[in-house]
């Protein structure tokens, strides 16, 4: 007779599978599965032999195993990444993320010695670089481009089907609508906008902005093929002229 | 098309790597055999976290010491969703290798341990 799992199992089962977030995504996807039926072996393993002390032992030594085995992973992902990336793109990055995290470790050894928020200061440099360096490998950070917008897209590929950006104290969203008619896409974008800070309501690409949801509030319409987009590994970017044409030519 | 590399130029391997080429030395085996065989074999001293062994594996597969074995198995069972992987007749060369490198090394430090202890270093 099959029993249920004991708690203490399904809960370090659970744990562990939150873990392996901390592996770069094609990592995970590759080994992820396997990783977790083997934590799950083991931890069935550790249960009949050491109880309850011993699957949150394992765990314990699984989440170290973790600290250990990812950031090799991305720093490999990260090489990767900069090996597509222009020259001057590596190189920007390159030197604000070393420079803030060898000023985190000139803090960190200076504090060492003197006071407690040099210690500090250097942790949250090393941190902020830890993490600047995990987000652009990972694609999640648009850098900025000299006369470029890096703009929020919901998908599409060489153009947005609908993307944000910000101009002042105001969110405007361009939506691109499905055209019935023709069938296919419309060759105009929609623009919307709203006041920074307050909710509102996004539709979402395909669905015609119609009646126009609340919170936002109708600009115009400007063709697409005004406005230039570039991309630049998982980031988006509308080149600022044509942006701010088509911008004036509603009106903002 | 890149020349293969020689296998001294893996050397020398890295722990949790030697390990596992030791382990597959045996036959085809999934990870957690190969977690359970380095355990038994090393008396419960070295315990490879499921990271550090799929790591491991994720380069001895990129460098092709290791093979991942096409199993025919009942598709949806649970022996279907692990992978089996065995030893590549290069990975055998580089174990080889490997082991030679360890036993000149063991037997250059016993040398040089008998003439600075003549007793073997047994008091």
């Amino acid at each position: 007779m099959r029993h249920a799992s004991p708690a203490a199992l399904r809960l370090s089962v659970w744990a562990y599978a939150h873990l392996l977030r901390a592996y770069p995504t094609s990592f995970r996807a590759e080994f992820g599965g396997e990783m977790a039926l083997l934590f799950s072996d083991c931890c069935r393993d550790e249960w009949r032999s050491a109880g309850r002390a011993g699957v949150f032992c394992l765990l314990a030594r699984a989440a170290l195993d973790t600290l250990v085995s990812a950031p090799p992973l991305w720093a490999e992902r990260l090489e990767e990444t900069m090996k597509g990336q222009s020259a001057d793109r590596r190189w920007g990055f390159w030197l604000a993320d070393h420079g803030l995290a060898g000023g985190g470790l000139v803090l960190l050894a200076v504090g060492a010695a003197t006071s407690w928020w040099a210690i500090s200061l250097g942790s949250a440099a090393l941190a902020i670089a830890f993490f600047a360096w995990v987000a652009e490998a990972d694609g999640l950070l648009a850098l900025p481009r000299p006369g470029r917008v890096a703009i929020r897209r919901d998908f599409g590929f060489d153009i947005p089907f609908a993307f944000k950006v910000r101009r002042g104290e105001r969110v405007l969203l361009f939506v691109r609508e499905e055209d019935a008619e023709r069938g296919g896409w419309s060759d105009l974008y929609t623009v919307l906008d709203r006041p920074k800070g307050t909710d509102g309501f996004e539709p979402c690409w395909g669905l015609p902005p119609n009646p126009i949801p609340s919170g936002w509030s109708l600009r115009g319409h400007v063709p697409v093929h005004d406005l230039r987009f570039e991309s630049h590994d998982r980031s988006t970017y509308v080149t600022r002229g044509s942006l701010e044409r088509s911008l004036s030519a509603v009106g903002v | 098309m890149d020349r293969p590399r020689p296998p001294g130029s893996f050397l020398p391997l890295p722990d949790a790597e030697l390990e596992i080429l030791i382990a597959l030395a045996d036959g085809e085996a999934h990870g957690y055999a190969i977690m359970r065989a380095v355990a038994e074999r090393t008396e419960g001293r070295r315990r490879l976290g499921p990271g550090t062994l799929y790591t491991a594996l994720k380069r001895l597969l990129a460098a092709r010491l290791i093979e991942e074995v096409v199993a025919s198995r009942d598709a949806g069972s649970e022996e279907a969703r692990r992978r089996l992987y065995r030893l590549s007749h290069f990975g055998s060369r580089v174990l080889e290798a490997e082991l030679d490198r360890l036993s000149t090394l063991v037997r250059h430090g016993r040398k040089r341990l008998h003439i600075l202890l003549p007793s073997g270093g047994r008091s």
